[in-house]
């Protein structure tokens, strides 16, 4: 019988174990839930037994709380008491399985705790790598930066350097293995050819040489020193011009290829070289001029002597003809000799000794060829006229320039020997004031070395006894005085020239008369 | 036949005119200094003075000046190894005759000689 002050009891022990089945399960449920979702998880799989082994005793022990109650209350409580061993051993059972698995799970401490240093572990190294990715991060930020820096900085310098190859006034060039030009900047392109990059680029530098051995000995250089400085040269510029250049060379070189070609940079020595050479050459003629006139005046007496016992001695040897032919031998040489010392005091003449007055340099040139044409004709050499019509007057000494006429023409007649033209031309060029008198000839014409040296003193082709050496040097010396110019040319740089076959030309330039240029 | 005045510091040089103009006939009178030539001339009769423009005390223009002075009427030939114009112009504003270029030759010298003793004056081809 159950008495009615125990009904609470009964109703939360009924109550509590219903509880207790539903929580068991929902435990169960829930483990079992998280067991799928990591079958492999020790802790998921422990929770899951445990939870088993847990509603089968919620299920068990509350079973049979409620079966006795029903007995109970049904007034049947003999039927319990039977049954009630049965219960107490399905009890235990039940118990025993949650201790079983409690005790096979003994160490789930541990191993919660090995999962928790595990876990921590792998939470440092996680920061560890957050930390090396932020530095990494923060590293890539500064190279990034760097690597703009260094690109700004190389850009500039490239800038700077490209300016310099543009702009420079020196000629800049870059070659290749094989020597050929593979860039070059906007003056060298000038000078070479013209600004014409087409006939530039990709010639071989050798070729702009005007003496192919000095181009090759320019090239030898650089491959056996890496370098070539201040190395001399006279260079085929644009319309065929001579150009004196001052090169200077680094080879270029990479270590895995080696040779890779050269850079050059080339100075335009031409317009002072031809001042440099006109400075010497006039201070050259005055030089030797005063030493000529000392020289000359010096021997001009003991010459007057020889001659003259010469020639008195001839007169007493009259009746010998062997001793009277030695004597005329020595006469003539002597007067060679006095012909030296003449031309030499004409070289050396003092300029206020001229008779300079305006006059008409085409009449002049005309009294000159009337004289020589004859002669010429006789080897036939024909005169080419070309003289101009209006010519002002110039301010000249005419028995000296006359002189200087005659040698030019005679000069011309040597280089041709017989057979030929000789040219003559006079110009007028009002905006420099001047005019040009121009004798060229159809002759052998004159090598490159010689031309350089045809205006020394002494300095002579023909075979001795033939020219003093001395009438280009005297012929010199009189434009000069006449405040002029005297240039060769072999082979002539006008066109012009060149078109009726002269093969060498001498251009003199004299100043147009003072009185006469206002008008 | 001319007396003739020689004066140049080279004595070989003077020698030798003399010795052609000898030939020719004429007297000969050959100075190297130029107070002994002038000296000479004070008291003697000369015709014709040959001069050296280049003379180790006086110029020979001085030495013509000098002459002129003592006798007005000497013909005078002058010799140079260096001649200008300016030279000659002096030379024949003094007087002289002719002004010619060393070194002289024997033909010249005897045709110059004979045209200025001829003339009174000569000049130098």
């Amino acid at each position: 019988m159950i008495s009615l002050p125990l009904l609470p009891v009964y109703l939360v022990d009924s109550l509590g174990a219903a509880l207790m089945i539903v929580l068991a399960f929902s435990a169960f449920v829930h483990a079992r839930r998280l067991k799928r979702l990591e079958p492999a998880n020790f802790l998921w799989t422990f929770f899951f037994w445990l939870t088993l082994t847990l509603s089968a005793l919620a299920i068990s022990r509350s079973f049979w709380h409620l079966v006795r109650y029903l007995f109970v209350l049904a007034g049947h409580e003999e039927i319990w008491q039977a049954v009630r061993p049965y219960s107490g051993g399905i009890n235990s059972l039940a118990f025993v399985a949650a201790a079983v698995v409690t005790f096979y799970y003994h160490n789930t401490e541990q191993v919660v705790a090995s999962g928790r240093r595990e876990a921590e572990a792998l939470r440092q190294a996680n920061d560890e790598l957050a930390e090396a990715h932020e530095a990494l991060h923060q590293l890539n930020q500064t190279l990034e930066e760097r690597v703009e820096r260094r690109t700004r900085a190389l850009r500039l310098s490239e800038e700077k350097f490209r300016s310099l190859f543009e702009a420079s006034k020196d000629l800049i060039l870059f070659c290749d293995q094989e020597g050929r030009i593979a860039d070059i900047n906007d003056s060298g392109l000038e000078l070479l050819g013209n600004g014409r990059r087409e006939e530039v680029v990709g010639r071989p530098f050798a070729d702009f040489f005007l003496d192919p051995e000095k181009g090759a000995n320019f090239k030898a250089e650089i491959l056996r020193h890496g370098h070539v400085k201040e190395f001399e040269s006279r260079i085929r510029g644009a319309d065929d011009s001579c150009r004196y250049l001052l090169l200077t060379a680094a080879a270029i070189r990479s270590e895995a290829e080696g040779y890779q070609g050269c850079q050059i940079i080339a100075i335009d020595l031409s317009h002072f070289k031809q001042m440099t050479d006109q400075l010497i050459r006039s201070e050259k003629m005055t030089s030797i001029g005063q030493l000529a006139a000392g020289v000359a005046h010096e021997i001009n007496t003991p010459l007057g002597i020889i001659l003259g016992y010469t020639q008195l001695l001839a007169e007493d040897f009259e009746e010998n003809p062997e001793v009277k032919e030695t004597l005329a031998t020595i006469e003539k040489h002597t007067k060679i000799c006095r012909r030296i010392v003449a031309d030499l005091l004409k070289f050396s003449h003092p300029a206020a000794e001229q008779r300079m007055r305006p006059g008409d340099i085409n009449r002049c040139l005309e009294e000159v060829l009337a004289i020589v044409e004859h002669t010429l004709n006789m080897d036939h050499i024909f005169i080419h006229r070309c003289l101009a019509e209006g010519m002002p007057p110039v301010s000249f000494d005419p028995e000296r320039l006359r002189q200087v006429f005659v040698n030019l023409v005679t000069n011309a007649h040597h280089a041709i020997g017989s057979e030929g033209i000789v040219g003559v031309w006079s110009r007028h060029h009002p905006e420099r004031r001047e005019v040009e008198i121009v004798i060229g000839d159809s002759g052998s014409g004159i090598p490159a070395e010689t031309v350089s040296r045809i205006f020394d003193p002494f300095f002579t082709t023909k075979e001795v006894g033939k020219g003093t050496g001395l009438g280009l040097s005297v012929s010199f010396g009189i434009v000069n005085d006449h405040n002029g110019r005297i240039e060769a040319h072999s082979p002539p740089l006008d066109q012009e020239l060149a078109a009726v076959g002269m093969r060498t030309a001498f251009h003199v330039w004299l100043p147009v008369a003072a009185e006469t240029a206002g008008e | 036949m001319a007396r003739i005045l020689v004066l140049d510091d080279v004595a070989d040089a003077g020698l030798l005119i003399k010795k052609i103009l000898e030939r020719q006939g004429h007297e000969v009178l050959v100075f190297c200094d130029e107070d002994e030539a002038l000296r000479y001339a004070a008291g003697h009769e000369v015709e014709l003075a040959i001069l050296d423009m280049k003379l180790p005390k006086l110029d020979g223009t001085e030495v013509l000046a000098e002459l002129k002075k003592l006798k007005p009427g000497l013909a005078a030939i002058m010799l140079t190894g260096f001649p200008t114009k300016g030279g000659a112009r002096q030379a024949a504003r003094l007087g002289a005759a002719a002004y010619c270029a060393k070194p002289i030759g024997k033909k010249e010298l005897e045709e110059t000689v004979a045209a200025v003793l001829a003339k009174g004056e000569g000049g130098c081809a």
